[in-house]
């Protein structure tokens, strides 16, 4: 018998989505945005915090949401891309073991993205905000490398869509509803799995800290 | 069995000599892409100071005419910066600059164009005026970028 149960919290959905829209509004604000950067800028910051404050709470967060949860050994994840090919469906309440892996590079890039931003500059109008602790070629180096993570990120998100439709469609197994509503639809023995979950309250804290430290790192240092 | 050994010396000799040639031009051209890459270094120098007086509450206002007249002085030697053949070597100027030459001169224009507005909008300029200059400074960087996107590699 199947049942539909909550896997994922608050956060996790509003992260993931918030995430979503942000790298699409990055990529849109520095193709066609303003010559100064400055809504890139802000939405860069607002990256940093909300993907630093994800990666926390995969330490403090809520059962799926932790590394402990779905961070395997490496190998667990060929193991189970292999046994998918095989038609073994291993069921998860939160990441298998090859999309934990996906998780968190996407969330490392995105940091990494996030904070070579700040150190880049456009040559003409825009320095970002650290760029002047760093010399001019260490400033072109990671603009280059700002650029390159660019395409490694279209790369991951890219895998990271393909898999997940390949669930939703071919396995038909609902994952972009329960990224959405928070319910997965399992059977019996892994609902059995005890999951806790931590208020949303903790969660906006984690956000805050973070945004407030950022935000005076901004107007001290910069 | 000589004819081939002659062959394969004149080949060599051709080879040589083409490669000497070769350097030899991009040799000549070298102080042609310092020239020029010193010349954008000094317009980012002045692009940096204006930055810190119209965004950043340097007080230096009435410097901001003598910045941009000078970023217009420097701007006028892209029209003999780029010579063909001053595609080899170290530079990041991409061959679009001498496939479209016609292209290349309107983004030219276009600076001196942004150029000569920000001059005559500093021109006596007090504090009052930061807001008008701030946009024509933007229109400035505008133009910088615009050429860059067509005509510069990617960093």
């Amino acid at each position: 018998m199947k049942k539909s149960v909550k896997v994922w919290d608050l956060f996790v959905r509003l992260s993931h989505w918030l995430i979503v829209l942000l790298v699409a509004s990055a990529w849109l604000s520095s193709e066609i945005g303003d010559a100064e950067f400055k809504w890139h800028s802000w939405n860069g910051y607002a990256l940093f915090v909300l993907v630093l404050s994800r990666l926390v709470w995969g330490f403090f967060g809520s059962t799926t949401a932790r590394y402990s949860s779905f961070i395997k050994a490496p190998k667990s994840a060929f193991i189970y891309l292999q046994d998918m090919k095989k038609g073994n469906d291993a069921e998860y309440a939160g990441h298998n073991p090859a999309g934990g892996w996906m998780a968190l590079m996407l969330w490392v890039v995105l940091l990494a993205q996030a904070v070579t931003g700040m150190f880049s500059s456009d040559d003409v109008i825009f320095d970002g905000p650290f760029s002047y602790y760093v010399s001019s070629g260490t400033v072109s180096t990671i603009t280059g490398m700002h650029h390159l993570l660019f395409n490694v990120l279209m790369l991951l998100v890219m895998f990271h869509v393909f898999a997940v439709f390949y669930h939703q469609y071919v396995k038909k197994e609902k994952l972009i509803e329960a990224m959405i509503t928070g319910n997965k639809t399992l059977s019996n023995e892994t609902t059995a799995l005890k999951l806790v979950f931590r208020p949303f309250y903790f969660a906006v804290c984690i956000v805050g800290i973070i945004g407030v430290v950022f935000w005076l790192a901004l107007k001290n240092y910069t | 069995m000589f004819k081939t050994t002659k062959i394969k010396k004149y080949t060599l000799l051709f080879a040589l000599a083409g490669a000497i040639t070769s350097t030899a031009m991009a040799a000549d051209y070298k102080s042609i892409i310092i020239h020029r890459q010193g010349i954008y270094d000094v317009m980012a120098g002045h692009m940096k100071v204006l930055k810190s007086i119209l965004f950043m509450g340097n007080k230096n206002i009435s410097a901001v005419n003598y910045h941009a007249k000078a970023i217009l002085e420097a701007a006028k030697h892209h029209g003999n910066a780029f010579p063909k053949g001053s595609d080899k070597g170290k530079t990041h100027a991409l061959p679009a600059i001498w496939e479209k030459p016609e292209e290349f001169k309107q983004a030219g224009q276009k600076l001196g164009k942004a150029l000569q507005e920000f001059i005559s909008v500093s021109e006596m300029a007090d504090e009052e005026d930061i807001k008008e200059m701030q946009g024509a400074f933007k229109k400035v960087g505008k133009a910088c970028k615009g050429c860059h996107e067509k005509f510069r590699e990617e960093l």
